[in-house]
């Protein structure tokens, strides 16, 4: 029994990692504050020490009456990929099917796996595991959202803002049809650091300031896009675009925390941007004609 | 043959259709929003968000931890200290000023407090102590307004000048309030 199934075990683990051994290993029992689930019955009988890295998952059902509570994990890092989504998804096939996450590209494009890591939003396929055996690494969902399992938290919200700031090119001037619009190299390059932003909502669910208020500050990213409409020379929109923002929350709930920049996993400067947009409107505001930002 | 011919001409019509909806876009943007509500996005993306508040209100959900589980940084750290000082320095200005209004309020009790402070079994540290806890909050204010100030020019905004100009804040007033507080005439004396 036991020989026969460690060898086919060991023939699928070389093939390929996919495989569901969720009715395999333990259950978990979630009336426990904390509970350990091992992976001793999927560790390989190779003889080899298991390099066992604790991982403290937030887990909520929204089944059932239950509060929220964290679930621990163990991982053998000698037999998982360096980055956490790695190890999320590996827990997922052989230890807890029941654990939900977004995820998709699995090489920080997507934004679909941005969560809260060690204390900090990154997306989980860009996020090195700690291998530090000693420390656990903590995994919660963005904060300060209304959770819909376990690390899925409900982004309709944000997605509605991205909206309102309308994020597509309009053009007033009707006679330019079927010709391109041409755009100088120097209006391009005031693109750069604005166009790469992948929505991933790390940024304003970092911020103090859209914690608080969530239903009336459009945040940081919603923010940046809005400044990237603004300053593409292609759109002929810019004073609406800029009088959208002329009321004390949208924009001006921002208090320079800079958390946003600090975390943004694909390195990008939505802080920047909401400064040059203060500037913007504080010259539009007092000549009532948008002035572009001098860069 | 027939057949080919059948599929050449759907495929034609289909192409047809697919030019004619581009141009719509383009040449009769008002039809098109009309028949789309593209540019009734704002009326739509407001019913989005009310929505969400009023689903999210009625389920359960939890809120998921947000400063119980988030990392101090220099960023949030600095902030809220400047928030915080900026209060206590409101309340200590607005008090000290409404205490001028209530009689019997004079400055030279105070002064005696300080001095009996001074020679008493807790020391002059102490005493330096306390001007620190005072002093601190307004040098550091002060000179992180100045910070923000830059920041308000879109100056020093990129993450390493945060960080570079968040510590040298906090040495400069850590520095600028030890010197502030030391009793420079009894020194000056020696």
């Amino acid at each position: 029994m036991a020989s026969g199934f460690g060898i086919s075990r060991t023939v699928l683990r070389k093939s390929g990692q996919r495989l569901n051994f969720g009715s395999i290993g333990k259950q978990c029992d979630h009336s426990l504050q904390v509970v350990r689930c091992s992976a001793n019955a999927a560790a390989p009988n190779t003889g080899r020490e298991p390099r066992l890295k604790t991982f403290s998952v937030y887990r909520w059902n929204p089944e059932g009456k239950s509060l929220p509570v964290m679930q621990k994990y163990e991982v053998d890092l000698d037999d998982c990929g360096p980055m956490v989504l790695d190890a999320l998804i590996k827990i997922k096939n052989e230890q807890d099917p029941t654990l939900a996450f977004r995820r998709s590209c699995r090489e920080g494009i997507c934004g679909s796996c941005a969560m809260n890591i060690g204390g900090i939003n990154t997306l989980a396929c860009l996020s090195r595991i700690d291998p530090n055996p000693k420390k656990s690494t903590r995994i919660y969902p963005l904060p300060h959202m209304y959770v819909v399992k376990d690390l899925v938290p409900d982004m309709n919200n944000f997605y509605a803002q991205y909206r309102s700031i309308e994020p597509f090119l309009k053009q007033k001037d009707s006679t330019k049809l079927g010709v391109e619009n041409y755009q100088s190299v120097e209006d391009r390059q005031k693109l750069d650091g604005l166009y790469e932003c992948i929505l991933c909502a790390c940024c304003s669910t970092s911020c103090p300031s859209y914690w608080w208020s969530s239903d009336k500050y459009l945040g940081p990213a919603v923010l940046m896009q809005a400044y990237r409409w603004i300053i593409d020379s292609r759109d002929e929109y810019t004073s609406e675009r800029l009088d959208k923002l002329n009321d004390p929350f949208s924009l001006y709930k921002c208090h320079t925390i800079m958390n946003c920049t600090k975390t943004c996993p694909k390195g990008l400067n939505p802080g920047l941007a909401i400064a040059e947009l203060k500037k913007m409107l504080a010259s539009h505001n007092s000549y009532k004609t948008p002035i572009a930002a001098s860069q | 043959m027939h057949n080919r011919k059948l599929i050449k001409m759907s495929l034609l019509s289909r192409v047809l259709s697919k030019q004619h909806l581009v141009l719509s876009n383009r040449c009769r943007p008002e039809l098109f929003a009309a028949i789309f509500s593209a540019n009734k996005s704002s009326g739509s993306a407001q019913k989005q968000m009310d929505d969400f508040w009023a689903k999210n209100k009625s389920v359960n959900r939890p809120m998921s931890p947000h400063l119980t589980v988030y990392k101090p940084q220099l960023t949030s750290m600095l902030s809220i200290t400047h928030r915080a000082t900026g209060i206590a320095l409101a309340a200590l200005t607005s008090g000290f000023a409404f205490s001028t209004l209530l009689p019997g309020t004079a400055v030279a009790p105070i002064l005696a407090f300080a001095e009996s402070l001074h020679s008493s079994w807790l020391g002059s540290g102490f005493l330096l102590d306390l001007k620190f806890i005072v002093a601190w909050p307004l040098i550091f204010h002060s000179i992180n307004g100045l910070r923000h100030l830059m920041w308000d020019r879109a100056s020093g905004l990129k993450i390493a000048e945060v960080y570079q100009s968040g510590w040298f804040v906090l040495a400069l007033s850590a520095l600028l309030a030890v010197i502030f507080i030391l009793p420079w005439n009894k020194i000056n004396q020696k």
